[in-house]
């Protein structure tokens, strides 16, 4: 048997996902720490995880996604040295006094306690693009939890409020369970947040 | 039956069922070739004398030597590590675990350590932690309905950090669960029904829950139809071992349905409260299960509508109209709690405000509520409930069922798409 | 049925079952599970001449750190030793951690074998055929069922050169069902693929066997027959019928490993083997035959398969004492529809008459007579002749 006829595959690359996983996951990530500036709902929901905590957003395998695509041509010992920092990630800190902070991408020298995988880049990009609803991504184990689940129902929540926030109603119907009446969210409060957080996140 | 537009499915645990199922033990550990058993279990089961029933019916041809029982009712992760030591000491080969579900967990923990080296289970934490084939774990359920030999998760306590470790894996799969009536004889009657209607709410749930499938599905209505037609029958003449035999089989059925398919409001309610009031699971399941479904009803009506049929039997199922259909099967599990409070002389609560402690004192107070309302926030089962349950709505559930009153469905807060499964 | 027999079982459900929408990109975690990102790929060799199929398989393990050590397209319609020694040469040498069959069939029965080649160190299966035992978990198989099936593919048994080996750890460990793979069969597979569905989830549910687990796992496999049948052999390319009826087939066979064998696939296993021509065909044409029998003998079948074969509201419409007979009503008209595709009669395959009783002899012994060989023969003469039902 002549087994080159065989070959080896080193299945490829989606860079178009990739890249709008990545800018997602930093919008994501810039408007939650405005919102927990200008948001009393969400401040109050954020109250809730202990201080000095790290919580992580990111794709799996972290090891498939070098920072730079060219990172294979690169000399081997600046990848393991860890000179580059690998994944599509997210990385939220509450410090001390409360606060939320953005950190990144690099998880490097922090110490994660929660950390939210999605197993593959098209759960991402599914979760993402609002073709599935974070509570049906759950039930579709589009990603696994580490850490305390209790703090990730926190973050989850937050997250709706934050989608509500930003996304016009007819595309945060899709991603929510229940799209908030007058009642429990008003127009105003809605349409002012969502200018604000817009401006701030991606200005400062 | 329903196609979901994504599922996954798991239940690879070997079950042996049958009046004679323990007589069946020392041949399967053979097979998985194990010979030297842990017996884990605890000491409620040891003085029912379950261990003895297990110890006469391998007989010879396994000697049963080995036997831990100090497991508590709320295991923590020392225990574990005792017991994975305990098993080493003595050279043991697989695991035995006789109990509900602390000592099951535990013995899954156990089993983690124990095959895979290390001293402690805090070296398995995090989701991706076991990666192989762990040794030979048999369960023998003494409760009718947990339903946790068939689940792929075990849950320890860690009592230092105060939170509670969840390891998951399929490898913590038991390899077999044994289902035999002898071990659940000695029940008294009004355990024997807060568990049945425990296995009850875990078919229900997992069948109008979000992640819903067809395997689920069918084990969750097969299950719903054994306990209907069994628990009243077994509550009333507890020597009756078919019937109790077949009340195992639908705890099992039950697990393997709601392991797959998750739960909702039901279980989130039934989690806070217990854990705030020490409310016993399987008695906080009976009350609220109207509940849920009347609080979901709306978004689910059609599906919860359903389980009429093995609920009520085809008669009564043809002759209700379509729309009717849900608030009858809200009506008939009402009316099967109000049934087994009778039959077990007021002992089965229907209502939070019934529920009473050892010397009659209230374990639900009213001014409770808005703090268990508050908590279902952290609980992990509000994830797959259909309809969206913030605090206000939990309280609105936690109101009605203190009172007893059915839930006024025109308050319930509405506003979602259509749920898609 | 007594209500003792359905409580004393012994049952055992491996595979884990993941089906729909990317289903096909959770491999890679999956493989990770087991500590492996380095599968051989067993395919069919029809699948694997579909290019824009085989490049949609790999696409779905863009963005991982799985490596696919080879495709291995050489499997036809049987799976020999000789394929199984070139493909587990190709594992070792590429350094391969766990296997994929990609495709039904024969597919998956050599990944089965060369599964067994590799983890149990063994160059030819002699030694299985006779009383050995594989003896312990073997390497990681996940299973991506498409096109033709022949009702091993979720089972704990594998078929090589003819012979049978049956072992609990021949279970694959993963089945993964995607309509990018799951669509566009013949609607001739289709058929036949369905009609060796149905012969098992039918028997599983209607033998003594048949415990309360084995029903719960036949029911939606016989739900999703009665549902999708049609579309599925009217449009092959139908993402939702195809989805389904690949479950239905997944199911069934795990189903039927856990059951007695039924009548039909022990005389189509038989015919099958006498001629080879493929079994599936035979239990197109003998399932209608099968359930002519058991109404002329008025044998009782559980009520609950009206359940399952048709609605909720179906069911529930019947009279109590009437379920079973319109169960088998059911059953009949459903099976009918194999023949607008498959062939009806054994005639019409050219199976010579004089083997019939032959045939019946054996498949009456392999059921260690629980069937006996009247009934068999009585089934064979009346599959031989049929007048076309088109």
């Amino acid at each position: 048997m002549n087994i080159n006829k065989y070959p080896e595959i080193h299945p490829g690359k989606k860079l178009f996902k990739r890249v709008y996983v990545a800018i997602m996951l930093w919008t994501v990530g810039k408007a939650i720490q405005v919102a927990a500036k200008v948001d009393k709902e969400v401040k109050e929901e954020l109250a809730k995880l202990p201080d000095n905590f790290t919580l992580r957003m990111m794709v799996a395998p972290e090891k498939a996604f070098p920072l730079f695509f060219y990172a294979k041509t690169l000399p081997a010992f600046v990848v393991d040295k860890g000179l580059l920092f690998y994944g599509i990630q997210m990385i939220l800190h509450k410090d001390k006094e409360g606060k939320i902070k953005y950190l990144g991408a690099d998880p490097k020298g922090k110490k994660i306690d929660l950390n939210i995988v999605f197993k593959n880049i098209e759960a991402a990009w599914m979760v993402l693009s609002f073709q599935e609803s974070t509570a049906t991504a759950y039930m579709h184990d589009r990603f696994v939890v580490e850490g305390d689940l209790v703090h990730s129902l926190t973050f989850v929540r937050v997250l709706d409020i934050v989608e509500i926030f930003l996304l016009p109603k007819i595309i945060a119907k899709l991603a929510v369970k229940r799209y908030p009446k007058w009642a429990e969210m008003s127009p105003l409060r809605k349409f002012v947040k969502r200018v604000v957080i817009y401006i701030r996140a991606y200005t400062f | 039956m329903l196609l979901p537009g994504f599922y996954d499915f798991c239940c690879r645990v070997r079950i042996v069922s049958g009046q004679n199922a323990l007589e069946k033990i020392p041949a399967m550990l053979k097979k998985m070739k194990a010979h030297t058993p842990l017996v884990v279990t605890d000491k409620g089961v040891v003085g029912a004398g379950l261990v003895d029933v297990v110890r006469d019916a391998v007989g010879k041809e396994l000697e049963i030597v080995n036997v831990f029982d100090n497991v508590p009712v709320d295991s923590d992760y020392k225990i574990v590590d005792e017991v994975a030591k305990i098993y080493r000491q003595k050279n043991c080969d697989s695991i035995i675990a006789i109990g509900g579900g602390s000592v099951i967990d535990t013995a899954k923990g156990a089993n983690i350590v124990a095959s895979l080296g290390g001293e402690t289970l805090l070296d398995y934490e995090g989701f991706s932690a076991v990666k192989r084939k762990l040794n030979p774990l048999v369960v023998i359920p003494t409760t009718a309905g947990t339903g946790s030999e068939m689940t792929l998760v075990a849950v320890i306590a860690d009592p230092d950090r105060k939170i509670k470790m969840l390891f998951v894996s399929y490898f913590i799969l038991p390899d077999l669960a044994v289902l035999d009536p002898r071990m659940t004889k000695t029940l008294p009657d009004f355990l024997t029904a807060s568990t049945a209607m425990d296995a009850m709410t875990h078919a229900c749930e997992a069948y109008y829950c979000l992640e819903k499938n067809p395997l689920s599905d069918s084990f969750a209505m097969r299950a719903i139809k054994i306990i209907s037609e069994n628990l009243l029958k077994v509550v009333k003449n507890p020597a009756d071992m078919e019937g109790r035999l077949a009340l195992a089989n639908a705890s099992t059925m039950a697990g393997v349905a709601f392991s797959n398919s998750m739960v909702g409001l039901v279980h989130n309610l039934g989690h806070t409260i217990g854990a705030i009031c020490h409310v016993p699971h399987g008695t906080a399941m009976s009350i609220l299960l109207p509940y849920g479904m009347e609080y979901n009803m709306h978004r689910c009506g059609e599906i919860i509508g359903e389980i009429l049929l093995p609920l009520a039997g085809p008669e009564v199922y043809a002759q209700t109209n379509k729309k009717e259909r849900p608030e009858k099967v809200v009506e008939l599990i009402r009316k099967m709690n109000n049934d087994l409070y009778e039959a077990t002389g007021g002992r089965h609560s229907r209502y939070l405000n019934e529920i009473t402690d050892k010397n009659g004192a209230q374990v639900v107070p009213e001014s409770l509520l808005p703090v268990i309302a508050q908590a279902t926030m952290q609980d992990g089962a509000r994830m797959a409930n259909p309809e969206e349950c913030l605090p206000a709505d939990a309280m609105l559930v936690l109101e009605h069922a203190w009172q007893g009153k059915p839930l006024d469905r025109s308050k319930v807060n509405k506003g979602g798409t259509k749920v898609k499964y | 049925m007594k209500m003792h027999s359905s409580y004393d079982y012994e049952f055992l459900n491996y595979p884990k079952i993941i089906s729909g929408k990317c289903s096909l990109e959770n491999i890679p975690a999956e493989l990770a599970g087991y500590d492996a990102q380095k599968p051989l790929v067993i395919v069919r060799k029809s699948l694997g001449k579909n290019g824009a199929l085989i490049k949609k398989f790999i696409r779905a393990f863009a963005d991982s750190m799985v490596i696919i050590g080879a495709i291995y397209d050489e499997v036809e319609d049987y799976a020999g030793i000789s394929r199984a020694r070139e493909a587990a040469l190709l594992f070792k040498d590429r350094g391969c951690d766990s296997l994929i069959a990609l495709g039904s069939g024969a597919a998956v029965d050599l990944a089965k074998a060369v599964n067994v080649l590799v983890s149990e160190k063994a160059d030819n299966f002699s030694a299985y055929y006779e009383e050995k035992s594989i003896s312990g978990i073997l390497k990681p198989l996940i299973v991506v069922p498409a096109g033709l099936a022949n009702g091993r593919e979720a089972s704990n048994n594998l078929i090589i050169d003819n012979r049978e080996i049956k072992s609990d750890f021949l279970y694959p460990d993963v089945m993964v069902i995607d309509h990018r793979v799951a669509a566009g069969c013949s609607a001739a597979d289709v058929a036949e693929s369905a009609a060796i569905a149905f012969a098992q989830a039918f028997h599983s549910f209607v033998g003594n066997s048949g415990n309360s687990m084995v029903a719960a796992l036949a029911h939606p496999a016989l739900s999703y027959l009665s549902q999708y049948l049609e579309r599925g052999m009217k449009k092959p390319q139908n993402k939702e019928a195809s989805v389904a009826l690949v479950n239905a087939s997944v199911m069934a066979s795990i189903a039927y490993a856990n059951a007695k064998p039924g009548i039909t696939n022990l005389l189509a296993e038989e015919l099958a083997r006498a001629t080879g021509i493929s079994s599936g065909i035979f239990m197109g044409i003998l399932l209608p035959a099968v359930i002519d029998f058991l109404v002329k003998d008025k044998i009782k079948i559980s009520d609950e398969f009206l359940l399952a074969a048709g609605s909720l509201d179906a069911y529930a419409a019947v009279a109590a004492n009437e379920r079973g007979q319109k169960g088998l009503e059911t059953a009949k008209k459903l099976v009918g529809v194999f023949s607008r595709v498959l062939p009806v009669s054994l005639n019409e395959l050219k199976v010579q008459k004089y083997i019939l009783a032959e045939i019946a002899r054996d498949a009456a012994q392999k059921s260690e007579g629980f069937f006996p060989a009247v009934d068999c023969a009585e089934i064979l003469e009346a599959s031989w002749e049929k007048t076309l039902t088109k």
